[in-house]
This record gives C-alpha cells, structure tokens and sequence, in this order.
C-alpha cells in the first residue's frame, strides 16, 4: 500500500524559480506560440524551456539576466525543433490529445484570430521568425537580443530588416512598420 | 489609419486558449531531476580527475589522441573508426574552462563542414552514460572558430535521425579557434537500460550527425553535417524518453584533444 507522503516547503530556489515562472511563464508562452505558430507546440515549448531554466536556475538566478537566459533557450529549442523535419523518425505511441473535438475548435478559433500575423510570420525562416518575435513581444533593441542570443549585432540588424521586408510583403500596405524600426539597416 | 506593425504584434497571441498550458509542478519535478542527476555527475567526475590524479596517469590526458579515425564531411557509415581505446579521463565536467581561450580575430570565419575533420574517439563511462570524444581538426591553411555548442543526433545506417537531438547547453560567448590547435567536445550516449523499454523502444544507431555552428551560419543542417560512424554502433531509445532526462547530451566545445 502506498502512503502519500506531505510535499516539503519549497526550496528557496524552488520558491525563487515558481516566482519568476509566473510572471514570465505566460510571456515565455505566447512567444512560444508566435515562433511555432500553434498553441499546442507552444505549450510544449514553452514547458521544455522552463524546466531547462529551472536545471540551471542557481547559476542563472545568481549572476546573470534570467530573461535573456530564457530568450535563448527558447530561440535555441525553438530553431533546433523548426530544423528537425528533415527526415525525421518519431515514435508514437499515443494519439494526440487534440482528438478532444471540443478544445480542437477552441484551439482553431483563437489561432484563427491571429491567422494573417501567423501566416505571415510562418513564410520566414525559424532565426528570422524568432528575432522579430523578440523585438516585437519583448521590446528588446539590436543590441540586446544579439546579447540574449549570443550572436553578432550585425546578424541582428540583418535578420531583423530581412524579416520586416518579408512582414511588409506578407501583411500588404495596411500595415505600417513602427518609425524607430525604419532606420534599421 | 493604418494598424501599425507593433500593434497587430501586440494584439496577436494575448488570448490563449484555456484547458491547456504548461505544468508548474511538472516543470519543476523534471528540472529538478536534471538537477540533481548534474550533481551526480559533476560528483563522479570530480572523484574520477581525482582518481587519475593519484593513479599517476594523469599523463595519459595530455597524450595527443590518435586512435581514433579521421572522418571527412560525408562520410558514409563504411569509414568505421578503429584502434578505440579507453580514456582514463571519465566523465566530463559541466561547465567549459575558458581561461586559457584565444581572443576571436573578427575576421576568422566560422568554421563550415568542408573546413574540417572529425575524429571519434572513446571518452570513458561513468553513472550509466558512455562517452565519446569528438575532435575537431581544421583541414590544412585554414583557421576558424567554432560555436560553444554542437548540434549532435544519433542515425540510423540509412541517415534518419532517431530521438531528439542533444540538447544544447547555456553558450558562454566563447569561440574556439582552430587552426594550429585543434578543439573536442564530448558526447555522451546514456545507457538504454536507464529507461523503461516500452518508452525507449531501442533501436541501433550506427553515426552521429554533427553540425557546427549552427546559429551563427543559419544553415539547414544537411548542408553542414558530417556523419560520425559510432564503432560496433551504439543501442540507443527511438521512443520519447525527455521526461526521464536527455538520452544524448553534449558538453561545451573547448581548446584541445579531450573534449575537456
């Protein structure tokens, strides 16, 4: 026979790390499901980043900028999922939850709301997709997301003007692009 | 008037649907199991440099590792690596020594598939994970640097990609040059036994495909890879076996021979 057992107060660390989760989660979240573009792979997503946040939250809480930590986590997972395709072999031992009719028409009627962005983001590449998502959902500049991903200023810039031509193109005249992203090179 | 960029970005994603999300218990029990298992491997491996230390073998380390096979981009799973030996090395530490790390020239390149040779060597085994080294070599005349972190999957014979990929690690900014020297990494391949058979559904894997530099040159991956041939192959989960920790992991790129 099995006996519950009373579940220890959380670690300061725990405690630090479930903190900074509820702020951060839902934004981890929706940037998760503006790079893949479906809420259930963002879910998954956003999970996986979280848990390899929280492997490593000692040393990351400690001395370094917990957010672009995270950033990078997700863009690395997010660009190393988007690659996986190429002739890829999945076990499946379990249908998908999705077969549930009613959250299948729930998921379809948010996603639907969000459809012209989505498909316009989906004709970019996943590095390009994931740079815009972070100058647009997080405000970050040049300079910052080239610290949080670890990568030239320059790739940036470059990614960055990339993917504003192709939004321009994709979204039509209608949309503007903000005055302080037209200097970008 | 026109809707500006930032706002159809700010208004797009901000009703997620409810009935699913992420699970804040979840996240911690399996972080916290990739947490300690960390700990119990940086144990082992300080009991093990300890172990070489007093063994007075502390020399093999520092042997240049030459038994191990060069193997070109390419490279079909024919190219078997042979003369493997053991390295008394054991398991590798978790974080890249970066004190020693030459300052990166803004004009070396990153390094592509056609700049190197990969040799695979054995890197010992500790706490039910076997190891391999993987060293990197630049072919003659040519210097490159090389991001902190590989992308490394196991293959079958054919080339399809079983389970995930090893996940990569937190990148310190540190580039690797290579050149006159040369860089490793170390792969570790856990053992199938770890997990329960019907979630792991073992198959055998015949290479690793290795890319470099995989953010830095923004290329599909099969442009870049090159085909590692594992030795006798190595038996390793197609099923998902994620929650119970990474059947493959890597450890940071650094300067030299033993992936360490």
């Amino acid at each position: 026979m099995s006996t519950a057992v009373p579940r220890d107060a959380p670690t300061p660390d725990e405690a630090g790390f479930r903190s900074w989760m509820a702020v951060r989660g839902p934004v981890i979240r929706r940037k998760a499901y503006l790079m893949t573009g479906d809420w259930y792979a963002a879910d998954d997503l956003a999970q996986d980043v979280l848990v390899t946040v929280y492997s490593r939250w000692t040393r990351v809480a400690r001395g370094s900028n917990v957010d672009a930590y995270a950033n990078r986590v997700l863009v690395g997972k997010y660009v190393d999922s988007a690659r996986r395709p190429w002739r890829r072999e999945t076990a499946v031992e379990t249908p998908h939850d999705r077969a549930d009719a009613s959250a299948t028409a729930a998921f379809d009627a948010v996603e639907a709301a969000d459809s012209r962005l989505l498909q316009a983001l989906g004709e970019l590449t996943p590095e390009h997709r994931a740079v815009v998502v972070l100058r647009f959902t997080d405000d970050l500049s040049v300079d910052e997301i080239a610290h949080s991903l670890d990568i030239p200023a320059g790739t940036v810039k470059s990614r960055l003007s990339r993917a504003l031509d192709a939004l321009r193109t994709a979204l039509g005249p209608g949309v503007t692009t903000p005055a302080d992203l037209e200097d970008q090179p | 008037m026109s809707p500006d960029l930032k706002d159809v970005f700010d208004d797009a994603g901000r009703t997620p649907p409810t009935g699913r999300g992420y699970d804040a218990d979840e996240i911690v029990r399996r972080g916290g199991r990739i947490r300690t298992r960390r700990r119990v491997l940086t144990g082992a491996a300080t009991l093990g440099v300890a172990a070489v230390v007093v063994g007075g073998s502390i020399a093999l380390i520092g042997q240049p590792l030459n038994r191990g096979t060069a193997i070109q981009p390419g490279d079909g799973p024919s190219a078997s690596p042979t003369g493997v030996s053991p390295s008394s090395s054991g398991e590798p530490t978790s974080d890249a020594t970066t004190d020693s790390a030459p300052t990166p020239s803004p004009t070396w390149t990153w390094c592509r598939a056609d700049d190197v040779t990969l040799t695979l060597s054995d890197g010992g085994a500790a706490a039910g994970t076997a190891y391999s080294v993987i060293m990197i070599k630049a072919k003659p005349g040519i210097t490159c640097k090389v991001e902190g972190f590989a992308y490394v999957e196991a293959t079958r014979a054919v080339g399809d990609a079983i389970g995930p990929a090893a996940p990569s690690g937190e990148s310190s900014g540190y580039h690797p040059v290579i050149g006159s020297t040369v860089a490793s990494f170390l792969v570790g391949i856990s053992n199938t036994d770890n997990y329960d058979a019907d979630v792991c559904l073992p198959v055998k894997a015949t290479s690793l495909n290795v890319a470099l530099n995989m953010s830095s040159l923004g290329t599909n991956p099969i442009d870049q890879r090159i085909r590692v041939p594992l030795p006798d192959g190595v038996t390793v989960c197609s099923g998902n076996v994620s929650a119970f920790g990474n059947q493959l992991t890597v450890t940071p790129i650094v300067t030299g021979p033993d992936g360490q």
